[in-house]
Parts: structure tokens; C-alpha cells; sequence
């Protein structure tokens, strides 16, 4: 082969792979910067992870914007800056509407190199969670009108879900049982005959998709929290609704609404974990006539966690001390997987197309060069054509990183007065892991105290 | 071949490219301009509805009736216009909307809302405490108000694939303070349809 030929090939190869490896670091830089915030908060470093967020989107890449405002938001919920949080999910909210129109010429990108070049759009669970915590996020600013438009959005948002589903289909996520039971606590703050037959309603749908489909997917049972809420609004609706949902659900005891008014409520919403984190399972594989493309798929690796039960506790002055457990109302975990499942098929299919039409391009491409400047040229690009091959197919490993991986959740219903409220965590067992002091609070009656925590060990 | 790889290359880098391309166009527009951009609540929704709504609520009989039985105008007080709707509106732009309109109508009076009073309160109160006798403004010489107007802003919206219909509905009500009579219901809908295109280039 001649020198000059030689170089030219040389050239060639080296500017290939070299697209590749850019197009791999811009591609990566959301899943790294997302893992470096997550590990920050596992190890409660939240100014760390503040510090990283405060790099700004462009530190995600390019097509990465949502991503970067929902960790964001999560971050800055978690760290107490709730105003801070409100901004950065409203931001992230806008993202996702922007999102809608999908461009042509960056999808044709996707099936010409890969997913990455196409931009994180979210999954319809993370479009709930953002209405869950920006409620939330109005409920410890004191806010329970701009708490309740939030409450509003998930109803809007699930009903817009559920329309793209038929009837009868499983294993999908069409409905989000935590989102309508905080829904339902938050339209009870209206505290008029509309707002108690607005939180029946949600209870309702809620304890259906608690009993349906997240006992089922996710081996979640109804909450007791919700049952007592389901029937306590249920009677104040009329006998019937009460009898419908006790016989639905179960009767357990519980305080109808005229005595809890008179009490004050301390809701306890305990985000546990890390979400799991998306690995690449990829193999090339070669073909007789020595091209190798490369099929790579996600898949979900679950972060080992300790702590697998906690318990709210209030002590009042020297006073009996009044505990509640708290129970697992959200797997996001399993929610998370679910949905990647429910993709797969979808997922391995693009690929096998995407590879398919890749080589018939390349095949094409070869024949020509063969044609015109000879055999070596044509091996040189067929070991180039491979080796784009191989960096260029990869899997699309984004995801909200910094979800916790289950919210828990406890209420306790408390005379009017003085509290010292504790978080206490365990293994689920014997061993207690930790004690997080929430502080001292003044309860009035009527009240509802929302309180967030975030746990890992 | 150098073509081919130019092609490669350039559609992998088409779409990342295009996302760098940003800048910032400012241009100033007459405030009564309506302007629609996301289909959500705006200014100028709330405009419209608070000119129509206070026009209709002053052209009916109540207020002939209550100047021809006290010889005087009625007070008016803005109370809560609630926000039952799934956006995060500021209400606080649509109660100025309405105080604006009712005020410039010349037909009733109108008090400051809570809120302002005791703002002003403490001030005559610091006022008597500070001030000269002969420039300080007296306390308990307040105009009390005749009527309140309450209401509250709800929403439907019906979404598919992109296009949606979204109804707000205002409802106001005049409610006189001596008696709680209601004495005027108004509403207004406004009802719009926004769609988004599901692909760009």
C-alpha cells in the first residue's frame, strides 16, 4: 500500500473515532454529573451538590436541560431552599412543554448514532413527581392554595397519561397512587364540603391504584393512612360512600373529620434511597463479512440501602411519647424499572433497525470505495465503519438520578401544642441505624404540619 | 469516502449545533395589547375580564336602587378572588384589575382592602404619636364599606395529543355587608384552544 494511502486511511481512522469519543464525553456528561450530585447527597454533602448545580445546564450537555432542572429542583427540595426548588421545577415544567414538538433532523441523529443525540424528554413519572414535590414544596412555605394548583396538575397530568392507554392495559404506568393520595390530604385544606369531596375522590382513585396495579407491580399495599383518610371523607360524603369504600377496603378505626379538625395534624413524608442508576449491558457482534456492529441496551442497578423502616415520633414536654411507622406509599424504584421494561421491546427493536440500516449504508459505501480507489481503501473503511460501529451504538443511560428510591410516609394526629418531633431509622429489624431530630413545633388545631426528610445509610 | 465521513459527521453534530445558537430580542408593546403565548391565564385575560365584569355589575339595578334609598354612593371592598384553577395565577393582578375599574367607573367609592388598612393604621397611629396636631390625621374616622365583591377563578381543561381546550370561568359576587344578600352574580367564561405541533425540524 502506498505511504500516502496509508496516512490518508490513518487520518480517516483517527477523526472517526475521535467523533466518537467526543460525541461519548458530550453524550455522558449528564449521567456523570448526575451520579457526582447523587453521591452528594448519599453522603448529606447537599452544599456540594449545590455547588455542582450551580455550574449551570450547560454543565449536563447539550439536550440535557430538563434533567439538570429537575436534579436541581430535587436538590434544592431536599436542602430546604423551597423557593430555590419551586423555580428550578417550574423551569423544569416549561422543558418538558418545549419538549413536546420533537425535532426531525435530531431524531433521524438517534437512529444514526444514537439515542443520546436526541434530548432527555422524561418519563411520565417524573412528570408527576415534579407536581408531588412542587406541592410540597408549597406546603412547607405554609402555601396550601398554590399547594392545591399543584395538586390540580397531577389530576391534569395522570388524566392526559391515562388517555394515551387503552383500557385493560397493564403493567404500564397510567396512574400514580401517592400523587393522588398527598392530593387528596392537600384539597382537605380547603376544608369546605368541596375540598373533602375533592380528597374523596382522590382517596378513592388512589386506594384503586393501590389495591390494583401497585400491589401487583410493585407488592405495595394499601396504606393505613389512606384508609383512615378514605373513610373519614367517605363519611362525611354520606353512608353510602362510607359503606362502598369499607367494604372495599377494610373498615379500620378511625377519627372522622369534625374531631380531626380539632387535632393537629403532623404528615411525615420520608424520601428513602437512591433511585437506581442505568448501566449499559453492550456486545458487538460480528458479521460473516467481517463488519462488527454493536447492539447495547439499559438496564437498571439498584442502589444497596440500610434503612428499611423508620418511625415518627412527638414528645410533648414530659408527656407521653405518640409514634407512628411509616409505610412505604411510592416505590420509584420499581416504578422506574417497570417503565424501562415496558420499553424494551421498543428499545431492542431501534437498535436492530438502527444497526441493520447502519451496515446496508456501510456495505453500500464499501462497494463504491472498492469501485473507485481500490481494495485496501475499502478494508480501511470497513475497520473504521466498525469501529463507529462499536462507540457509536450506545445505550441511553440518563435518567433523574437523584429520586430517592421510596417515599415513606406517617401521620400522627396530636392535641394542640409544644412537640419535639424525631425521625428514628432501622434495618427493619433490631438495629437501629439513626435518630434525625426534625426540631421543636408549635401545633395548632386544625393544622396540617407537612414535614420532609431524606434518609440513607 | 471523505464525503461519506463528512455526512456522518455532520448529522451527528447537526442537532447538538443547533442547540448553541441562542440570543436575547427585546421589543416593547402597548400594555392593552393582548398577547398570547402558552394559552395560559395572562394579563390580558385578566383585564378583559375585570373591565366586563365590573361594566355588567354597575349596570344593573342594585346601584340606582341603593343611591336613590341613601342619597349617597355605595362603598365597595374587594374581598378573596380565589384561585380554584391548575395554574399558578396571581390573583393579586386580577383584584388590581378590578379596583382599577371600579374606581375609574366614578360610580362608587371604594376603601382600601385589610391588607392596606393596617398599613395605614399604623401609620396614623404613629402619626398621633409624632406628628403635629394640626397635621395629623385622625384614627376612627374610617369609611366603612357597604358591599364586598368576592369571588373565585376556576378551570377546565380537556387535553389530547397535543391540543387542548382550556375554559376559565370567573365568578364574582357583590355581597352587601349589612345583610349578606348577594346582590349581584356575575360570570364570565373565556374559552381557548391552543395546539402544539408534534414535529420540527
Amino acid at each position: 500500500m502506498p505511504p500516502t494511502m496509508m496516512n490518508k486511511i490513518l487520518r480517516f481512522l483517527c477523526a472517526a473515532v475521535s467523533c466518537c469519543l467526543i460525541l461519548l464525553n458530550i453524550s455522558c456528561a449528564s449521567v456523570r454529573m448526575g451520579a457526582k450530585i447523587s453521591d452528594s447527597l448519599s453522603s448529606g454533602d447537599y452544599a456540594r451538590a449545590r455547588e455542582l448545580l450551580d455550574k449551570g445546564p450547560a454543565s449536563y450537555g447539550s439536550g440535557n436541560r430538563l434533567l439538570y432542572f429537575l436534579d436541581r429542583g430535587y436538590v434544592l427540595h431536599v436542602s430546604g431552599d423551597y423557593r430555590g426548588s419551586i423555580a428550578a421545577f417550574e423551569q423544569a415544567k416549561q422543558e418538558y412543554d418545549a419538549l413536546y414538538t420533537r425535532s426531525l433532523t435530531k431524531e433521524a441523529a438517534t437512529w444514526l448514532v444514537n439515542d443520546y443525540l436526541a434530548p432527555y424528554r422524561g418519563e411520565d413519572f417524573e412528570r408527576v413527581l415534579i407536581n408531588v414535590f412542587q406541592s410540597l414544596n408549597y406546603c412547607m412555605l405554609g402555601d396550601f392554595n398554590e399547594a392545591l394548583v399543584e395538586a390540580r396538575q397531577v389530576d391534569e397530568q395522570l388524566r392526559l397519561i391515562n388517555g394515551r392507554y387503552q383500557d385493560g392495559q397493564k403493567n404500564v404506568y397510567k396512574e400514580d397512587a401517592f400523587a393522588r393520595l398527598l392530593a387528596g390530604m392537600l384539597y382537605e385544606t380547603e376544608k369546605n364540603r368541596q375540598g373533602y369531596n375533592d380528597a374523596f375522590i382522590s382517596y378513592s382513585k388512589s386506594a384503586e391504584t393501590y389495591s390494583a396495579g401497585y400491589k401487583r407491580d410493585y407488592g405495595l399495599d394499601l396504606p393505613g393512612l389512606l384508609k383512615q383518610n378514605l373513610l373519614a371523607a367517605g363519611q362525611l360524603m354520606g353512608n353510602r360512600e362510607l359503606q362502598g369504600s369499607a367494604s372495599n377496603y377494610g373498615a379500620v378505626p378511625f377519627i372522622p373529620i369534625p374531631e380531626k379538625e380539632k387535632k393537629a395534624e403532623v404528615i411525615l413524608i420520608n424520601y428513602n434511597g437512591r433511585a437506581p442508576y442505568k448501566t449499559e449491558l453492550a456486545f458487538p457482534v460480528p458479521l460473516p463479512d467481517g463488519y462488527v456492529v454493536s447492539l447495547a441496551f439499559p438496564g437498571y442497578e439498584r442502589r444497596p440501602n440500610l434503612v428499611k423502616a423508620s418511625v415518627l415520633s412527638a414528645r410533648g414536654g414530659s408527656g407521653p411519647v405518640f409514634n407512628a411507622a411509616t409505610e412505604p406509599v411510592e416505590d420509584i424504584c420499581g416504578i422506574a424499572e417497570q417503565n424501562l421494561d415496558n420499553r424494551r421491546a421498543r428499545v431492542i427493536a431501534k437498535m436492530l433497525i438502527s444497526s441493520a440500516g447502519k451496515y446496508v449504508l456501510e456495505k453500500a459505501a464499501e462497494r463504491q470505495i472498492e469501485e473507485n480507489r481500490g481494495e485496501n481503501t475499502a478494508l480501511g473503511f470497513k475497520i473504521v465503519s466498525s469501529l463507529f460501529n462499536v462507540f457509536s451504538n450506545r445505550a441511553d443511560l440518563r435518567s433523574w438520578q437523584t429520586l430517592p428510591a421510596e417515599i415513606r410516609a406517617a401521620r400522627l394526629l396530636l392535641e394542640p401544642g409544644v412537640y419535639d418531633l424525631s425521625l428514628q431509622t432501622s434495618d427493619g429489624g433490631a438495629r437501629q441505624l439513626a435518630v434525625l431530630e426534625l426540631g421543636r413545633f408549635t401545633l395548632s388545631a386544625g393544622e396540617k404540619k407537612f414535614l420532609v426528610v431524606n434518609t440513607w445509610e | 469516502m471523505r464525503s461519506f465521513v463528512c455526512c456522518i459527521m455532520a448529522a451527528a453534530f447537526l442537532a447538538g449545533a443547533c442547540c448553541g445558537c441562542s440570543s436575547i430580542k427585546v421589543k416593547r408593546t402597548d400594555t392593552e395589547k393582548t398577547v398570547d403565548l402558552s394559552g395560559n391565564w395572562n394579563d390580558s385575560d385578566s383585564r378583559m375580564v375585570a373591565e366586563e365584569m365590573i361594566r355588567d355589575c354597575l349596570d344593573r339595578p342594585w346601584l340606582n336602587q341603593f343611591n336613590i334609598g341613601s342619597g349617597r354612593m355605595p362603598v365597595v371592598i374587594i374581598g378573596t378572588v380565589v384561585n380554584r384553577t391548575s395554574e399558578h395565577i396571581n390573583s393579586g393582578v386580577f383584584v388590581s384589575d378590578l379596583q382599577r375599574s371600579l374606581l375609574n367607573s366614578g360610580k362608587v367609592k371604594f376603601v382600601s382592602d385589610s391588607v392596606s388598612r393596617q398599613e395605614l393604621r399604623a401609620e396614623k397611629a404613629d402619626q398621633a404619636q409624632y406628628a403635629s396636631k394640626e397635621t395629623a390625621k385622625p384614627q376612627f374616622f374610617e369609611t366603612g364599606a357597604d358591599f364586598m365583591l368576592q369571588g373565585d377563578i376556576n378551570s377546565v381543561k380537556d387535553e389530547i395529543k397535543g391540543k387542548y381546550v382550556i375554559l376559565y370561568q370567573v365568578n364574582l359576587e357583590l355581597v352587601n355587608l349589612t345583610t349578606n344578600e348577594k346582590t349581584w352574580i356575575g360570570q364570565k367564561e373565556i374559552k381557548k384552544i391552543v395546539s402544539r405541533s408534534a414535529f420540527g425540524l
